[in-house]
């Protein structure tokens, strides 16, 4: 063994220890500081850290977290916090802390210097978002997709002339285009009816029919020459027939077509209307989306905070290792890390309590505590809960408590929050126009709850703000007539809620608000603008149909005056063609009556004759 | 350059008065943190032991830098090695999760499925590692150093003068 060797140990273990005891707080500070910072994206900062090898306990006197929306402002702040590491848990590299203690917690403090850091380029992630990223997206996309209601839209006049000057009218060009072949279908007819006489066809068979003198025909070989007279007559008949029949389907089709074009000349205009009245944005004050318009946005961006803080936890506390972990493409040198926790060992890191005392910026004292925050709650077999709970002298109330559960099957989450007689002096309820002033005096009340599945979310907000009043501004008589209505509601309304319900479940997503402004501004802004917008929607009509209306008028009496005369046409030879046919007919069941007539006289002239004869030889 | 000098030292080592166990020994010390990840538990073990033992350190440093440069191409073979080892053999499961949970141990990282393929390799190469190494010591003293030492370029290195006045330096230099 070498002597030197062991002298080398020995130092280098005293070093050791000389830079555990006089190093360490600046190095852990630092490492806090940096951790801390690259979860919030802003500045996070400890001031006085204090950690000691021996004892095992870190302590610090006071650390800011910045708000990442407002680099000048805290999310919050705490006075002194200390806690204890488990040493035996360290010795198996577990981060074990029995209780943390948060003293003078303070949220929205203002900041001494900006808390902003240099963002470096995120590295987006490949493949499908998880459902917390697509929900928080898709409840963006619903709040932005709501009808734009733009308060300018409504102030300025709407002037009709200019949307006038610039109408894209189509209807004429296509009815020109309809009529020139409606016109080559109708010659065609006309082309058909005159190379056929059919009127003189009918005619001719009626003469020859006529010119058949029954009753001057004596003889029976006169009769039968007759008959077949007449029934050379009706295969004439047959060939006027057919041709009748065939043109009267033919005509029949087209003239239903061409029917038709009377209610597509119709429907153009009504299009060339349409398109006007899109194209002057008259408008529309049938949707009841107003309260989602004004409200709507808050409540997804407080939403997709509690949102962006389960994604947080769900990410560092649900990746419990499974029966056989999935062989992954590990980098080069790093390999893959296989837990081999079990329930009852310890987990890798495991803060059992934290105990928060402090005051919200609204003077609200907080109390609570914050139990199983742990990298694999199903070693220990816990969700992760925490309750707040915060009083006012006046009696303002705050309660807010959830869950994080990740103890195997279905990842959920669950947020309750309860807010009473909370004070809204200078708050802004909305930064929508509809709802532009602060509030001067009032108390709210809030009751929400969201509750965050594996591909699942439900929420419910309820929200009353009564005995309200508003920080009007002076100049409110120059403003315009719509500013003036928004003045009006504003001032006159002492209460205001709203309640919403989301629903996200796997790709469908329902967001609903209804708010009692919903009725309270639809009404008062349809009274401002209708007499107008009916006025613009009256002239446009007008344009349109001047525009458009004589061709309109014009064709549609040409197709029907064209119709009618080939109907009348075609009604005409089929009836003169019946007329014909039952000629035919009667003339020829006269001349079989009298050939059997004829027959029969015959017949009994023959019969007297031979009875004659037979008379003669019996005598 | 680095590797010439080391290439250098070594060959001093070997022709030096170093007993071939001791070379050996230092070798396959240095083989452990070559093959495994250096910043692991188990390589301040081997450091103590190359500190604390007889063995001989230019060898150790040697061998750490050959067996780093293998250990590169050699990492998937250690990635896999380690992930059949740590997870499809359950009845070492037990075994794991007490290493898992046992004070001091737990840092050295053995849920690792490249620490454990490469400290697996490189135990299973220890002895017939040190087996090569003792036997190729002696082997370059006995018959390939005396062939070098024959080699003309060697010799009129020896004879030139700059070779004669470098060796006269070095020993009033002590």
């Amino acid at each position: 063994m070498r002597v030197k060797g062991l002298l080398f140990i020995a130092i280098l273990a005293g070093l050791f220890i000389l830079a555990a005891v006089f190093l360490t707080d600046p190095w852990i500070e630092k490492q806090i500081e940096k951790a801390g910072t690259a979860l919030v994206g802003a500045r996070v900062e400890i001031d006085n850290l204090d950690f000691s090898l021996f004892k095992m306990y870190t302590r610090w006197d006071s650390l800011q977290v910045t708000n990442p929306k407002d680099t000048w402002t805290n999310l919050f702040a705490t006075g002194p916090c200390d806690f204890d590491l488990s040493f035996g848990a360290l010795l198996k590299k577990k981060f074990i802390i029995e209780n943390f203690q948060i003293n003078g917690l303070r949220t929205g403090t203002r900041r001494s210097t900006d808390g902003r850091v240099l963002k470096k380029k995120s590295v987006k992630k490949s493949g499908k978002p998880d459902f917390i990223t697509r929900t928080a997206k898709k409840l963006e996309n619903e709040v932005s997709s709501a009808p734009a209601w733009n308060l300018k839209q409504y102030t300025k006049k709407v002037n009709i002339d200019s949307i006038i000057a610039i109408l894209d009218i189509r209807a004429p060009g296509k009815i020109d285009s309809l009529r020139r072949e409606y016109e080559s279908r109708y010659a065609f007819w006309e082309q058909t009816f005159r190379e056929r006489d059919v009127e003189k066809e009918l005619e001719d068979i009626g003469s020859l029919v006529r010119s058949l003198k029954i009753d001057d025909i004596k003889t029976l070989p006169a009769l039968q020459n007759a008959l077949i007279t007449v029934q050379q007559i009706r295969v004439k008949s047959d060939s006027t027939y057919s041709f009748i029949q065939r043109t009267k389907t033919g005509l029949t089709r087209d003239l239903q077509f061409t029917g038709e074009g009377v209610g597509l000349v119709k429907n153009w205009v009504q299009n060339d209307y349409e398109r006007a009245l899109a194209k002057a944005r008259l408008p529309d004050f049938s949707a009841q989306n107003i309260g989602k318009m004004i409200f709507g946005k808050k409540v997804v961006n407080t939403v997709n905070q509690v949102l962006f803080v389960a994604d947080l936890v769900r990410s560092h506390c649900s990746k419990a290792g499974s029966a056989k972990p999935e062989k992954k493409e590990s980098s080069r040198l790093k390999g893959q890390n296989i837990s081999f926790g079990k329930k009852g060992t310890l987990p890798k890191f495991w803060l059992k309590r934290i105990s928060l005392s402090g005051e919200t910026s609204h003077r609200i004292r907080l109390a609570g505590e914050l139990l199983n925050l742990v990298s694999d709650q199903k070693l220990i077999g816990e969700p992760t809960t925490f309750q707040i709970d915060g009083t006012r002298k006046d009696g303002a109330q705050v309660n807010l408590s959830g869950e994080f559960a990740y103890l195997g099957g279905q990842n959920a989450e669950t947020f309750l929050l309860n807010f009473n007689n909370v004070p809204l002096s200078n708050a802004k309820l909305s930064d929508s126009p509809f709802l532009p002033y602060a509030v001067k005096q009032g108390v709210m009340a809030v009751k929400a709850s969201l509750v965050l599945g594996e591909n699942e979310l439900t929420g419910d907000i309820a929200f009353r703000a009564s005995r309200l009043s508003f920080v009007m501004p002076e100049n409110a008589k120059s403003a315009n007539q719509l500013e003036k209505i928004v003045n009006t509601i504003v001032g006159s309304t002492s209460v205001i809620d709203f309640s919403s319900k989301l629903r996200v479940r796997d790709e469908q997503t329902t967001f609903t608000l209804n708010s009692n402004l919903d009725n309270l501004f639809v009404e008062k802004m349809r009274s401002l603008m209708s007499a107008e917008i009916n006025r613009a929607k009256q002239r446009l009509r007008e344009e349109v149909n001047h525009r458009v209306g004589g061709k309109e008028s014009d064709i549609i009496d040409f197709i029907q005056s064209n119709n009618k005369n080939f109907e009348s046409k075609i009604t005409a030879f089929q009836s003169a063609f019946d007329e014909k046919e039952r000629m035919i007919r009667e003339k020829k069941e006269k001349i079989e009556n009298r050939i059997e007539e004829e027959k029969n006289k015959q017949s009994n002239k023959l019969e007297d004759e031979a009875k004659k004869k037979l008379k003669d030889w019996l005598k | 350059m680095f590797i010439l000098k080391l290439l250098a030292k070594m060959v001093k080592v070997l022709r030096s008065e170093a007993a071939p166990e001791q070379i050996a020994g230092g070798f396959i010390l240095g083989m452990i943190p070559g093959l495994t990840p250096f910043w692991s538990l188990h390589n301040v073990v081997v450091l103590l032991l190359i500190i604390l033992l007889r063995v001989n350190v230019a060898a150790a440093l040697f061998a750490l830098a050959v067996f780093s440069a293998l250990a590169y191409p050699l990492d998937p073979l250690f990635n896999q090695l380690g992930y059949s080892v740590l997870v499809n053999l359950p009845m070492l499961h037990g075994l794991w999760t007490a290493l898992y949970s046992m004070p001091i141990i737990a840092f050295a990282n053995l849920n690792n499925t490249i620490v454990m393929g490469s400290l697996i390799s490189s135990l299973v190469f220890l002895w017939p590692v040190y087996v090569l190494s003792k036997s190729g010591v002696v082997l370059y003293r006995e018959k390939v150093d005396k062939k070098i030492q024959r080699w003309k370029i060697i010799k009129i290195v020896k004879s030139s003068k700059i070779y004669t006045f470098y060796m006269k330096l070095k020993k009033l230099g002590g």
